[in-house]
C-alpha cells in the first residue's frame, strides 16, 4: 500500500506506508474548509532505501505543516479511491529517522502521524488561481497594450475556465511533460481561473525548488542551505536554473527544441554590475540560499551572493522567481547600495538588441544554439548592451533591477507563444498568482 | 498601551506591577512626563539621553488603583488638551494678525512670550505658501485649534516629536509618501526586503461604509454661501440617473475662496464613504518604520482578498510581484508596551515654579508587559473633518 501526502515522496522512493485512517467530524466552517468535512489522519512508517532518502521524505512531510503558500495539498491512497483527495494540513508527529535499518529489512525510515482536514468536494474540488497583473514599470515606453498576460496549467486539468476573455490556448512541451499555456490579448489579466485536477496530477507542471545530491524537492522553506548552497535547482519542467561555477553565477537549461523531452546544454550566466570591466571584482560566491515562496504555481528563491570589491567583501541578493508554465525566470537583483546592475553570458555569445518602441529592452542571441534555442535577457530598466560578448547592463546606478532570463525554444522557428516578441510582452506584464481549493 | 493619533493627543496607559517598591510609586507625580524608548537603555541616566532615544513622550494625567495605573496623553496636549481643546497653550498676549503663511504663523506662535509648554520649533517641510488672514485665527483660541484650522484651510499638517520638537509642512513631504514609501503591510510576508520594511499583518479589518458619504456640499459662510457638487453614486429612485446626499456646513469665514476650500475638503473626504481599515501587525516596535515614530506616513498595502491592490502599480518584494495600494496612510495606532523601555522624567522645584529634573526614573522592570499586537488604523485622507476645524478637535 502506498500513500502520497502532498509532495512527500517526490524524488524519493517510499517503500512502505502501513496504514491510513479516516475519521468523520462535524465541524464549523472556516476559510478553506467546509462544515461537516472530514478529519483525515494518516499514520504508519515511511521506509526508504537509504537514510538520506528518509531525511528528505521527513523534510517534505514536515515542510507541508507550515507552508503558508500552499494551504491545501492532495493526498493519495493506493487502495481506496474515496481516501484520496485534498486536505488542509493540520499537524504532523514524526519520529527521528532510524539510525539502523528497520527490523533488519535493510531499509531506513521514520514513523509518522499526520492529520488534516478534508477540503470541499473532497477528492475532486475546484482549484482556483487568482491572477493579478499590472504593467511592469519600465524605461522603454511599454504600455499595457504591449503586454501579453498568460497562465500556465497542467494538461491533466479538467474543465479549465477563465471566463470569456478571448484567450488563446497553446501548449509547451519540456522534459517534465506537456503544459497547457493560455495567453491573452487583454492588456492585463486580472481574474480567476478554475479547474479540477485529480490529486495524482496536482503537481504536474508545478514550479519546484530542489536541493541536495541527488536533487530532492524541498517542501516549504526549511532545508539544509549550509550544505546545499551550491547544490540546488529551481525550475518547472520547461527549464531549470542551478548554480554556476567560476565567474558564472547561474546555469540555465532549456529543452532540446527537436526533442523537447531531453534537456539541452546548460548555459552559464553572469549576474553582477559594471565596474569599468565586467566582473573585474572577482568571482561571485553564493553564500546562502533561502526559499522565499514555494508553491506549485510559483517558486522563488533568494541567493545571497558575496563578491570581493577592492578587497572588501560586498553582498547582493538575487531573487529567482519561476512561474508554472514559464519559459524563463524573473531575476531581481537588490543591494543596499546603488550599482550598475547587469546580466550576461559567461561565454562570448553574439547577440542582437531587442526593442520595443525603438527602445532597447535587452539582448537576444543572434544564432540558434546547438539545441536550436536562443536565450534572451530582458530588463525593464534602461540598459546598455554589449552585443559582442552578450551582456546587458544599466549605466545608471540603482538599488535594484529586474531581468527576465528566458529561452526562445525553437529559435528562429519557435511557436508563436515562444517567439522573442511574445516572451518580451509576457515580461512587461508583472503577474502574480496564488492558488487554493474552492467549492466546485 | 500607547494610542497615538495623527495631529491628535491620543492617550496612553501604563500599569505597574503590584510588587513595585513604594519608593518608586511615590516618586511619580502627576504632570511628570512618561517616555517610552524602543528598548531599555543602559545609559538612561539623564533627561537628554532618554528623550534622544524616545519613541513616545506623554504627560501623566491620571492615577488610579493604588497609583499603580497611570494614564495620560501625548505631549501634543501642550498645544491643546485632547478632551478639552481650549485648555492648553493659547496665543493671548501676542495676537497674530495680518496675512500669514502657515510657517509665519507657526513661527509667530512659537515666538517668545507665547505659551507653548516648552515645545521647541523644529523644521518646516515644504510648508504651503498659501496666505490667509491671521485675524481669523482669533487670539482666544488654543494654539492647537488655531493650528488645526489653519492646516485645514491651507492643507498643511504638523507633528510633535517625542523629543518635544514641532515639525510642520505639506503632508506629502512632512511624512513619507509616493516614491518615498518604504513600508509594506501584507499578510503573507516574511520580514524586510533590502529596500522594503515589511510588516506582517496578522489580521485585517476592512469595512467600507457608504452611509455617511456625501456627494455635494453647501458651505454657508458669514458673508455668503458656496455650493459644490461633485459625486453621484446612489442609483436614483426613478431608475434614471444617480443621486447623492448633500451636506450643509457652516463656516466662520466670509472669504468665498476659503469657503470653497473647506467645501472641497469636506467633499474630498466624504464622497467615497469611509474605508475603515485596521491592520493588526506582528511587530514589537512599529515606530521604527515611521517618521517621527508616530502615525502619519503613507504605506503600501497589499491584500488581494480585501481588495487592497492597485493594478496600475507593480513592485517586487523578495522576487515576488506585488501590486500594492499606495494611497493609504497610517493615521492612528495602538501599540502595546511589551519590552520597551519606560521612563519617567520627574518634576521638581517648589509648587510655584516646578521644572523637570535632569534625572529620570526607570520603570522598565516595573511595568506590566502587555501581550496584544499593535493595531494600525489606515485612511486615504486627512482624518480631520470640518467639524474638527471649526469647533475643535475630536480627539
Amino acid at each position: 500500500m502506498s500513500v502520497q501526502f502532498g509532495r512527500c515522496g517526490i524524488d524519493v522512493a517510499l517503500d512502505e506506508a502501513s496504514s491510513l485512517s479516516i475519521g468523520r467530524r462535524v465541524g464549523s466552517s472556516s476559510a478553506g474548509r467546509v462544515a461537516g468535512e472530514d478529519d483525515v489522519t494518516l499514520s504508519g512508517w515511511i521506509l526508504t532505501a537509504t537514510q538520506s532518502d528518509a531525511f528528505a521524505a521527513r523534510q517534505q512531510m514536515l515542510g507541508h505543516m507550515d507552508n503558508q503558500w500552499e494551504p491545501q495539498i492532495p493526498f493519495l491512497s493506493g487502495v481506496d479511491v474515496d481516501a484520496s483527495g485534498y486536505l488542509v494540513p493540520v499537524s504532523a508527529d514524526v519520529s527521528s529517522v532510524l539510525g539502523v535499518s528497520y527490523q533488519g529489512s535493510g531499509k531506513y525510515g521514520f514513523q509518522y502521524r499526520v492529520t488534516g482536514q478534508r477540503t470541499a468536494a473532497s477528492s475532486m474540488p475546484r482549484l482556483q488561481a487568482r491572477l493579478s497583473g499590472a504593467l511592469r514599470p519600465n524605461a522603454h515606453s511599454a504600455v499595457l497594450a504591449d503586454t501579453t498576460p498568460w497562465h500556465g496549467y497542467a494538461s491533466s486539468a479538467l474543465g479549465y475556465a477563465f471566463g470569456a476573455r478571448g484567450d488563446t490556448a497553446a501548449t509547451r512541451v519540456g522534459p517534465g511533460g506537456t503544459w497547457n499555456h493560455l495567453y491573452s490579448a487583454q492588456a492585463y489579466q486580472d481574474g480567476f481561473a478554475t479547474w479540477t485536477s485529480p490529486p495524482a496530477s496536482y503537481y504536474d507542471m508545478a514550479a519546484y525548488f530542489s536541493a541536495g545530491s541527488p536533487l530532492r524537492t524541498v517542501v516549504g522553506r526549511q532545508f539544509d542551505a549550509a550544505t546545499n548552497r551550491v547544490l540546488w535547482e529551481i525550475g518547472n519542467g520547461l527549464f531549470k536554473i542551478g548554480p554556476g561555477s567560476g565567474t558564472g553565477l547561474l546555469t540555465f537549461t532549456m529543452p532540446v527544441a527537436a526533442t523537447p523531452s531531453v534537456w539541452g546544454t546548460p548555459i552559464v550566466l553572469d549576474v553582477g554590475w559594471w565596474g569599468g570591466a565586467w566582473f573585474r571584482f572577482g568571482t561571485p560566491s553564493i553564500t546562502n540560499v533561502s526559499v522565499v515562496y514555494n508553491a506549485p504555481e510559483l517558486c522563488i528563491v533568494r541567493l545571497t551572493v558575496t563578491t570581493l570589491l577592492a578587497g572588501v567583501s560586498s553582498f547582493y541578493v538575487v531573487d529567482i522567481a519561476v512561474r508554472r508554465g514559464d519559459r524563463g525566470a524573473v531575476v531581481t537583483v537588490k543591494a543596499p547600495v546603488n550599482r550598475k546592475w547587469g546580466m550576461g553570458f559567461n561565454a562570448t555569445t553574439g547577440c542582437s538588441q531587442t526593442l520595443i518602441h525603438g527602445n532597447g529592452t535587452g539582448i537576444r542571441v543572434t544564432a540558434d544554439d546547438g539545441d536550436h534555442n536562443r536565450m534572451h535577457i530582458f530588463t525593464s530598466a534602461a540598459n546598455t548592451v554589449d552585443l559582442v560578448n552578450g551582456r546587458c547592463y544599466n549605466f545608471a546606478g540603482t538599488g535594484q533591477q529586474t531581468f527576465y532570463v528566458v529561452g526562445e525554444v525553437g529559435g528562429s522557428t519557435s511557436a508563436v507563444q515562444d517567439t522573442s516578441t511574445t516572451l518580451q510582452s509576457n515580461f512587461f506584464v508583472a503577474q502574480n498568482e496564488s492558488q487554493r481549493v474552492v467549492l466546485p | 498601551m500607547i494610542h497615538q493619533v495623527l495631529m491628535g493627543c491620543g492617550d496612553f496607559s501604563v500599569r505597574l506591577r503590584p510588587d513595585t517598591p513604594d519608593v518608586v510609586i511615590d516618586a511619580i507625580g502627576s504632570g511628570d512626563l512618561l517616555v517610552v524608548t524602543p528598548t531599555r537603555l543602559a545609559d538612561a541616566t539623564d533627561r537628554a539621553t532618554v528623550l534622544g532615544q524616545a519613541r513616545y513622550t506623554g504627560r501623566l494625567d491620571t492615577f488610579t488603583g493604588d497609583r499603580l495605573a497611570m494614564s495620560g496623553q501625548s505631549v501634543l496636549c501642550y498645544l491643546g488638551d485632547g478632551d478639552n481643546p481650549s485648555r492648553g497653550s493659547f496665543l493671548v498676549g501676542s495676537p497674530i494678525t495680518g496675512p500669514k503663511t502657515f510657517s509665519q504663523f507657526v513661527t509667530a506662535a512659537f515666538a517668545a512670550g507665547n505659551r507653548k509648554g516648552g515645545l521647541s520649533l523644529g523644521s518646516a517641510f515644504s510648508s504651503p505658501a498659501t496666505v490667509i488672514n491671521g485675524d481669523q485665527i482669533a487670539d482666544t483660541e488654543a494654539t492647537r485649534d488655531a493650528f488645526n484650522r489653519f492646516c485645514k484651510i491651507v492643507g498643511a499638517e504638523y507633528r510633535v516629536n517625542a523629543d518635544g520638537t514641532f515639525d510642520w509642512g505639506a503632508p506629502g513631504v512632512l511624512w513619507k509618501s509616493g516614491v518615498n514609501i518604504d513600508t509594506l503591510l501584507m499578510t503573507t510576508c516574511d520580514g524586510d526586503d533590502v529596500d522594503i520594511n515589511a510588516l506582517r499583518v496578522t489580521r485585517w479589518s476592512v469595512t467600507h461604509e457608504m452611509a455617511d458619504a456625501i456627494g455635494a456640499v453647501y458651505v454657508r459662510g458669514s458673508g455668503g454661501a458656496v455650493s459644490l457638487n461633485g459625486y453621484y453614486y446612489f442609483v436614483d429612485f426613478s431608475g434614471a440617473g444617480f443621486w447623492a446626499p448633500s451636506k450643509v456646513v457652516t463656516a466662520s469665514t466670509s472669504d468665498a475662496g476659503e469657503c470653497s476650500a473647506i467645501g472641497a475638503a469636506v467633499l474630498a473626504e466624504a464622497h467615497t464613504g469611509h474605508f475603515q481599515i485596521q491592520a493588526t501587525v506582528d511587530c514589537d516596535d512599529v515606530g521604527q518604520y515611521f517618521t517621527g515614530g508616530q502615525p502619519g506616513d503613507w504605506v503600501s498595502l497589499y491584500d488581494e482578498r480585501n481588495r487592497l491592490k492597485d493594478v496600475a502599480n507593480s513592485g517586487v518584494y523578495k522576487g515576488r510581484t506585488i501590486l500594492p495600494l499606495n494611497t493609504h496612510r497610517v493615521i492612528e495606532w495602538t501599540v502595546p508596551l511589551r519590552r520597551q523601555g519606560v521612563y519617567v522624567i520627574q518634576m521638581a522645584g517648589n509648587s510655584s515654579v516646578p521644572q523637570f529634573t535632569n534625572s529620570v526614573l526607570d520603570l522598565s522592570e516595573f511595568f506590566e508587559a502587555e501581550t496584544t499586537d499593535p493595531t494600525l488604523v489606515l485612511s486615504t485622507s486627512n482624518p480631520m473633518t470640518l467639524t474638527d476645524a471649526v469647533t475643535g478637535a475630536r480627539y
